[in-house]
């Protein structure tokens, strides 16, 4: 049976993701980072990242609207994480 | 209907979800990795995080100038100790999460971060179809946990030197 046999369930494409499957995500993908701010005396900047492959960009959709906040962003010569 | 096929080793690029706010970091991820916390390594990493984000803000209410440098000091000392600077005396165990279940969505996302699902041919007819899941050996009790879930015998030490751990479900069909 070829794969594009199984049918896919339409309706899986809205459901929201689970809180512990992000937990699980950022366990595997996610780091949380802070820098210097060198143009600055005394200054930090901080950061929350989940970094995938790009045919994971609906995923990351999702992951942006689960929290309602943060920015996706695309580095296109990038081929390994 | 044809399904498309893509080569997707094969396609450049990455994607990157990031919050760099303060703010929203406190009103949004903190309170999520509270409510649902991790239990590998990163999880000292996210503590260390939650406590320099405190000290950065307690830092715009300090006006001493001896606090201030104080106050900075120790964020830069959280810095560089976290993530992979951090030093292992021991194995990590979470503590945190004792008898807390995995829960299969939490299994199910880190599979997504961090397995990989093989298919390959095994001899010139069989097909070998695997699961397996590549981890830091500081990561060995996360790992131990995802292995007594997934119903896998044995976990498998690659190399203990560069710290690679593995556990690895196939069958032949």
């Amino acid at each position: 049976m070829h794969f594009s046999d199984y049918p896919l369930d339409s309706s899986l494409a809205y459901l929201s993701v689970n809180p512990w499957f992000v937990t699980g995500l950022v366990e595997g993908e996610g780091y949380f980072s802070m820098y210097k701010d060198y143009r600055k005396k005394t200054a930090f900047n901080i950061a929350f990242t989940i970094e995938m492959l790009k045919r994971d960009q609906d995923l990351m959709v999702k992951i942006k609207n689960f929290f309602g906040c943060g920015n996706i962003s695309f580095n296109e010569k990038k081929r390994y994480l | 209907m044809a399904a498309e096929i893509f080569p997707l080793t094969k396609k450049k690029g990455t994607c990157k979800y990031s919050v760099t706010s303060i703010q929203d970091v406190v009103k949004y991820i903190i309170p999520h990795f509270s409510k649902y916390p991790l239990r590998g390594t990163k999880y000292l990493d996210f503590l260390d995080f939650s406590k320099g984000i405190h000290l950065i803000l307690e830092k715009k209410t300090l006006n001493d100038s001896s606090a201030i440098s104080k106050n900075v000091e120790t964020i830069l000392d959280l810095i560089n100790n976290m993530n992979t600077k951090r030093i292992f005396n021991s194995l990590f165990v979470p503590t945190h999460l004792t008898g807390v279940p995995l829960d299969p969505n939490y299994v199910s996302g880190f599979i997504e971060g961090d397995g990989s699902l093989i298919l390959e041919l095994n001899g010139t007819r069989k097909y070998r179809m695997s699961i397996s899941v590549d981890q830091h050996y500081n990561n060995y009790t996360l790992l131990d946990s995802l292995r007594a879930v997934l119903n896998i015998d044995s976990l498998l030490i690659v190399n203990k030197t560069t710290g690679v751990l593995k556990i690895s479900k196939s069958g032949d069909k």
